[in-house]
């Protein structure tokens, strides 16, 4: 893996994005304070697009949040692109694009072109940079479309484009997939591919391990505000799930999974079509087709079943 | 700041782009406010001639400085437009964004209520009034006002839910502008009700008041960084 554990703090300023042994409490005036983090630690080498799974209200968030500079952990020590977030933002934030929650907010009046022109304006960056990010996701013809007139899916474009304005060298995604449909998911890893090949680094939150796994290449399993490290490549993040009429009797190839009239397969395509045609040809029909949270599920497995 | 100034710009141009859509509620939208801020005006001097000209112009300035000490703790903290933790992930403190969006909201109103002024006190007293005075007096009420505002926000940022006290002090300031015969020296100080008596006995100076504007900006100002400090500390920016 690329983010073993290690000691000694975060002393290589080169590094993407560090954290070491993370305690984070959230101390809103007259409540309870709120544990989000106990000991969560990471390591991201320029260049690469880590994955941090987990349950609700494991404390994913908090992990981007920390990075961007929003919260002061109580202990341990952050670094992004060798800056202190906290006590660095501004500057942190000039090369780093953030998406919290899945969401960018703007006025639901505005259109696409005034959020992008906004958002370029804050950063200084030429218009003829948003004209890029509109065709790269998608946008085309949607210029002048009220955002309350926009689809979710179309919302979430706009949410992407944003986090890319400024040309950032680190991205923190937190739900970038809500709502896409798979071929936007496609355009985006490649798009996203293209970036970490010219040495942009990410760390990305998502539900959506089909999709996640199209765009990360290592995985950070994040429970109960502990990190754990997956032993291993998970390579096999986007799994495939079909439910059949009857129960399957016939050989398939090595990678499906066969437990009755349930299969299980990795997510390509090509497998796919395939198994869908030997299904075909067998005479059985298919009930129900559907991705499952592969990387979440392989990752607990690797760490080990007490999770 | 000039990138700043520039976004600030393109935000005033979207929302009047969406109020002209809908011209007609645009249109009468702001002559009710000139027509009710008039007679407003009129009403609380009782009075004619000067002395009412000077009361309706009182009553624009008071409402445009309100309504700015009203905009300011929104304009980043209103929930869905723009939340703080999302104005946070732009490359500048939060007091410097809050204080350009704030600026360009001030001149928007100075020139919205400053422009209907005019028009009203030329449809009702056939003669243009003095628009230095009207603006000189809008730019002092306007100024203690974001001072004010700038300290709301602030609270705004760390305790979220601040409404009651905003309404409270809003009521202040009408009164302290308001209260006949309540005008002592230290009133200078105080953010719309310095400018307003300033309107009223112009052969004072501005200095004062203009003094004690900048003063309660600076103070607001570093209230909101060390209120960004301690949202950052608290971890509660994006708390709702």
């Amino acid at each position: 893996m690329k983010h073993d554990h290690w000691t000694g703090g975060c002393p290589d300023p080169a590094e993407a994005a560090c954290a070491q042994d993370l305690r984070v409490v959230y101390r809103p005036p007259f409540a309870r304070p709120k544990v989000a983090l106990v000991a969560a630690s990471l390591r991201l080498k320029r260049g690469v697009s880590l994955g941090v799974v987990g349950p609700n209200g494991a404390g994913k968030t908090t992990l981007l949040r920390v990075l961007a500079g929003l919260i002061r952990p109580d202990r341990g020590e952050a670094r992004a692109l060798g800056l202190d977030p906290a006590d660095d933002r501004p500057a942190l934030m000039r090369r780093v694009g953030v998406l919290l929650s899945g969401a960018r907010h703007f006025p639901d009046r505005w259109n696409v072109s005034d959020a992008l022109n906004f958002v370029a304006a804050m950063y200084g960056v030429p218009r003829s940079r948003v004209g890029e990010l509109v065709e790269a996701f998608g946008l085309t013809g949607k210029e002048r479309e009220p955002l309350s007139a926009l689809s979710l899916g179309n919302r979430q474009r706009l949410n992407l484009a944003v986090v890319f304005v400024h040309d950032p060298e680190l991205v923190l995604l937190d739900e970038p997939t809500l709502a896409l449909d798979a071929q936007t998911v496609e355009t985006f890893a490649h798009f996203l591919r293209q970036r970490l090949g010219q040495g942009m680094s990410a760390v990305i939150t998502s539900h959506d391990h089909a999709a996640l796994g199209k765009l990360v290449d290592d995985v950070l399993l994040l429970d109960q505000g502990v990190t754990h490290v997956p032993q291993g490549p998970v390579t096999d993040y986007a799994r495939m799930v079909l439910v059949t009429d009857r129960p399957v009797t016939f050989s398939l190839p090595a990678e499906v999974r066969v437990e009755g009239n349930r299969l299980e397969l990795p997510n390509d395509p090509r497998l796919v079509v395939q198994v869908l045609d030997r299904l075909d040809l067998e005479g059985l029909k298919v009930m129900e087709m559907r991705t499952q949270n592969g990387v979440e599920v392989i990752a607990r497995t690797q760490v080990g079943g007490g999770l | 700041m000039s990138a700043l100034v520039r976004a600030a710009l393109i935000k005033v141009k979207a929302d009047l782009a969406e109020q002209l859509r809908y011209p007609i509620q645009f249109i009468f939208g702001w002559l009710t406010t000139g027509a009710v801020l008039w007679g407003l005006g009129l009403a609380a001097a009782r009075t004619s001639g000067t002395e009412a000209g000077v009361g309706a112009l009182a009553t624009y300035v008071a409402m445009g400085a309100v309504s700015l000490f009203y905009l300011i703790p929104r304009l980043l903290a209103g929930g869905k437009d723009h939340p703080p933790e999302e104005a946070m992930l732009y490359p500048y403190p939060l007091a410097r964004v809050v204080a350009v969006l704030a600026s360009v909201n001030a001149v928007q109103i100075a020139l919205g209520l400053i422009g209907v002024y005019f028009l009203a006190a030329l449809a009702v007293t056939r003669h243009a009034p003095a628009i230095g005075v009207a603006l000189e007096g809008m730019a002092l009420a306007l100024l203690g006002a974001a001072g004010a505002g700038f300290l709301l926000f602030a609270l705004k940022l760390v305790f979220r839910k601040v409404d009651g006290l905003a309404v409270l002090v809003q009521l202040g300031f009408f009164a302290a502008a308001f209260t006949p015969g309540l005008r002592p020296d230290w009133i200078a100080a105080v953010p719309v009700a310095g400018a307003v008596r300033w309107l009223r006995e112009p052969e004072l100076s501005p200095l004062p008041v203009f003094l004690f504007g900048i003063l309660w900006v600076l103070v607001g100002l570093l209230a909101v960084a060390r209120a960004e400090r301690e949202v950052v500390a608290r971890g509660v920016a994006g708390y709702e």
